[in-house]
């Protein structure tokens, strides 16, 4: 491997809440004092890193710094933070478009071959890069002789029905922590009226609720859990080749897209190499790659014509109606009156 | 480029009219432009204040109270729709008495507020945009106390840009359209108004020099001015050159007879001069008096030709008898030189003619005349008169000698005579005289030379 590796585990700082909490470092291409491109991002470096490796064999010149972070410290980051960032990656849309619509984005004119469908797209700021089904991933040893539910329905009344079984072993995001649990919530909350009746029953079966996906598919793979909900696809598929407990489910009645989108950062200090990452990253080239080096879906990915109940979550101003204090500050409370029984 | 302008203005009619009016047609496209422009502009700003109004009112429909605290549901639908159609930025305001209680705080707007049925439209400047927001108070019931909110709600334009460059380009479209009819209408205005001018200058254009008759009034009423000062001119020309005419044939006569005394008094002088000195001297004023008196009859001929041309008096004779008698006149003088005339006809004897006879007298005289002066003794002239369906013609030849200088262009003109034949008595009237006489009763005159030496006149006359 010709990068270099920086890992920095959980980096605590005694700083204020609002301090950027950098989760790994890793830099690519030749050796500067400050990257050329800096990139904060929420995306796993081993889900992202095929795109990065490609990017600079492309521009061998360039210099990358990818900063991990989780959704949350991001937002925060480019409204307050110090730091300057040249591209600004996350899952969680709402964020996203929250600091795109209050200004903290700059307007990237793209050429045409690297405009996405327009659904993929805010003004010319918000960048949608790649899709990635949420779903549910199990333990193949339990669900071995067991049929698996197929919907949100099949997975309610299974609940209900094995109740003394799956005490203890379903687990989710928890939303308090998590940026993109918090997104997956809302959207499954605006989408149908069953998500507080499925919260109820796993609140009545003491949830396990876990701030990162990581720890989810560790604890499914080892039987310690049955059952992970609200799961992204593509880190699930990535570990199910080396974990060979996980089978990822993705519910028939609908299964929410994740849109993952970019946006450049109104401090960039390095306008034009964002701009070049962006155009590599949304032309045809890139999005191929994202599709067959990766986890992740292109955003014309066929996956998305076969399956009439895949749904890309809507990139518009809706997404910001969550984020209202009052709006979110109720969501948590009837959530938390759900799950803690 | 504005002087170019300006010089085609000051030198056509034509030019000015079309720029005036393309000037007209570009100003009435971009009036109209701007008009439809500024109703477009009113018409996509009415869409977004009820596109904001329908939004303010669904989220009070979602304000709620708990424990005396207010609370709302912010609408999904609602801000998805806001923004669907330009990808508009939205920021929220709302306050309770006065209290910041979601939004953006920092939304700068203050008030007047409107109420749900009719919001309080206006444009706030926040961050780097115009924005165009709706804005309400309401009061609501918290226990048993009322409560004034106030809810704003702003949405950036794009969606009324995207809406009106759309509909501009079709405008600009539209409007071109409508410029590139109204000049060619322009070009076809021009060209009408000024084809009476045109017809009006063609009239005068076509006639003849000496055709003095008054135009036609029959023309726009705005040329009516030009076309009577163009006649009063016309009339006094026509005075003027009437007096001229008069004085030099009244001249004329006059010379004439103190002239014919001259030439009496000196044949009878030279008669009885002895001395061929004396002799010389007289024989030589008896030649200027001879040339002198042609001259002047020849004026007289010209005036007179010039005076019967405008009030011919029309009779009907026989063109046979005519020539015949005319050619028994020149006999003697052909006698003088030995030259033999030699009539032909084919022409029926009565045949009829009917014209100003003098004139045609005149002319052929003249003819006749420069065929026996321009012929070489003792030769042959030939008159010929033939017929055919449209005319009678009358065909003078005769061998002459030094005709290299001869030009049939130039024997026409007044006082232009061939340069071979200084001693041959004339003026240089001869065939302008003809040619007069001859327009004058619509015949037409050649006057041609012929292969070995001879000319041969030709006198066509309509029958
Ligand atoms: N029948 C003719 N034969 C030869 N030359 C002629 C004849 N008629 C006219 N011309 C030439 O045309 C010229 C102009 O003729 P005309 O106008 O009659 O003037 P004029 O006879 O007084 O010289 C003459 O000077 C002569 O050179
Ligand atoms: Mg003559």
């Amino acid at each position: 491997m010709r990068y270099l590796i920086i890992a920095l585990l959980i980096f605590f700082m005694n700083s204020p809440s609002d301090a950027l909490v950098i989760e790994e470092v890793r830099t690519y291409g030749p050796q500067k004092d400050t990257a050329d491109l800096r990139i904060l991002s929420s995306t796993d470096i081993d889900v992202f890193d095929p795109v990065l490796t490609a990017y600079i064999t492309s521009f061998p010149s360039v210099s990358i710094e990818y900063v991990l972070s989780n959704t949350s410290d991001i937002y925060h980051e480019v409204r307050d933070g110090e730091e300057p960032f040249d591209l600004v990656m996350s899952s969680a849309m709402d964020l996203q478009m929250k600091l795109a619509n209050d200004g903290f984005a700059e307007s990237v004119s793209l050429p045409e071959t690297s405009q996405g469908p327009d659904w993929s797209q805010w003004q010319n700021k918000l960048f949608g890069f790649s899709l990635e089904p949420i779903g549910m991933v199990v333990s193949k040893s339990y669900f071995n002789n067991i049929e698996a539910p197929k919907s949100r329905r099949d997975l309610i009344s299974f609940l209900r029905a094995n109740q003394h079984d799956l005490r203890g072993k379903i687990v989710t995001y928890d939303v308090r922590q998590s940026g993109a649990g918090f997104l997956f919530a809302t959207q499954d909350a605006r989408q149908s009226d069953s998500y507080w009746r499925m919260a109820e029953v796993m609140g009545s079966l003491t949830t396990g609720l876990f701030c990162c996906s990581g720890e989810m598919l560790d604890a499914v793979n080892t039987g310690e859990v049955l059952l992970a909900y609200n799961i992204i696809g593509s880190y699930a598929q990535k570990r199910s080749r080396e974990q060979d407990n996980l089978l990822v489910i993705y519910p028939q009645d609908y299964t929410h897209m994740l849109l993952r989108t970019a946006l450049v950062p109104r401090g960039t200090q390095n306008f034009q190499a964002a701009r070049d990452f962006l155009i590599f990253l949304l032309n045809d080239v890139g999005q191929d790659f994202i599709e067959k080096r990766t986890d992740m879906l292109s955003l014309q990915s066929e996956v998305l014509n076969k399956n009439r109940q895949f749904k890309p979550i809507r990139l518009d101003t809706g997404l910001l109606v969550y984020l209202d204090r009052l709006k979110k500050q109720r969501f948590l409370e009837e959530w938390k009156e759900a799950l803690f029984q | 480029m504005i002087r170019k302008l300006f010089a085609l203005k000051t030198t056509s009619i034509r030019n000015r009219l079309l720029i005036q009016l393309g000037l007209v047609a570009v100003v009435i496209s971009l009036f109209l432009f701007l008009v439809v422009r500024l109703a477009l502009v009113q018409a996509v700003t009415a869409t977004q204040d009820r596109l904001l109004a329908a939004a303010v009112s669904s989220v009070v429909d979602k304000i709620y109270v708990v424990d005396n605290m207010v609370s709302l549901d912010l609408p999904y639908d609602t801000f998805s729709l806001l923004g669907a159609i330009g990808e508009d930025r939205i920021f929220y305001q709302i306050k309770d008495d006065g209290k910041f209680l979601t939004g953006y705080e920092d939304l700068p707007y203050e008030g007047p507020f409107g109420d749900l049925q009719e919001p309080i439209f206006t444009n706030i400047d926040y961050l780097d945009e115009t924005f165009r927001a709706a804005s309400i108070e309401n009061v609501i019931f918290a226990g048993n106390q009322a409560r004034r909110l106030t809810i704003i709600i702003a949405q950036s334009q794009n969606f009324q840009a995207t809406v009106l460059t759309k509909i501009s380009t079709n405008l600009i479209f539209v409007t071109f359209i409508f410029l590139i009819i109204a000049i060619l209408f322009a070009f076809l205005t021009a060209n009408l108004t000024i084809r009476p001018i045109g017809s009006f200058a063609d009239d005068v254009k076509m006639r003849g020099p000496s055709d003095l008759r008054k135009v036609s009034s029959d023309v726009p009423s705005e040329l009516l001015p030009l076309v009577h000062s163009l006649n009063g001119f016309i009339s006094r020309f026509r005075t003027a050159l009437r007096q001229t005419e008069t004085f030099i044939a009244e001249a004329a006569h006059h010379i004439r007879t103190p002239l014919s005394v001259v030439k009496s008094e000196s044949e009878l002088a030279l008669r009885k001069s002895k001395t061929p000195e004396n002799r010389e001297h007289l024989r030589n004023i008896i030649r200027s008096v001879d040339q002198t008196n042609r001259s002047a009859t020849q004026l007289l001929d010209h005036a007179m030709v010039l005076y019967r041309a405008e009030r011919p008096e029309k009779q009907k004779f026989s063109a046979h008898q005519a020539v015949e008698d005319l050619i028994n006149q020149f006999r003697p003088a052909a006698d003088l030189r030995d030259l033999d005339i030699a009539f032909s006809s084919t022409l029926e004897q009565k045949q009829q003619l009917y014209l100003d006879r003098t004139l045609l007298e005149t002319s052929l005289r003249n003819l006749l005349d420069n065929a026996l002066k321009y012929a070489i003794a003792e030769s042959t002239v030939f008159v010929d008169l033939s017929q055919d369906k449209k005319q009678i013609t009358v065909t003078i030849t005769n061998d002459a000698a030094n005709l290299k200088d001869f030009n049939a262009s130039q024997i026409f003109k007044k006082f232009k005579r061939g340069t071979e034949n200084k001693d041959i008595i004339g003026s240089g009237l001869g065939l302008s005289i003809v040619l007069e006489a001859a327009n004058a009763i619509n015949a037409t005159i050649k006057v041609k030379k012929l292969k070995g030496e001879s000319v041969c006149a030709i006198l066509s006359l309509p029958c």
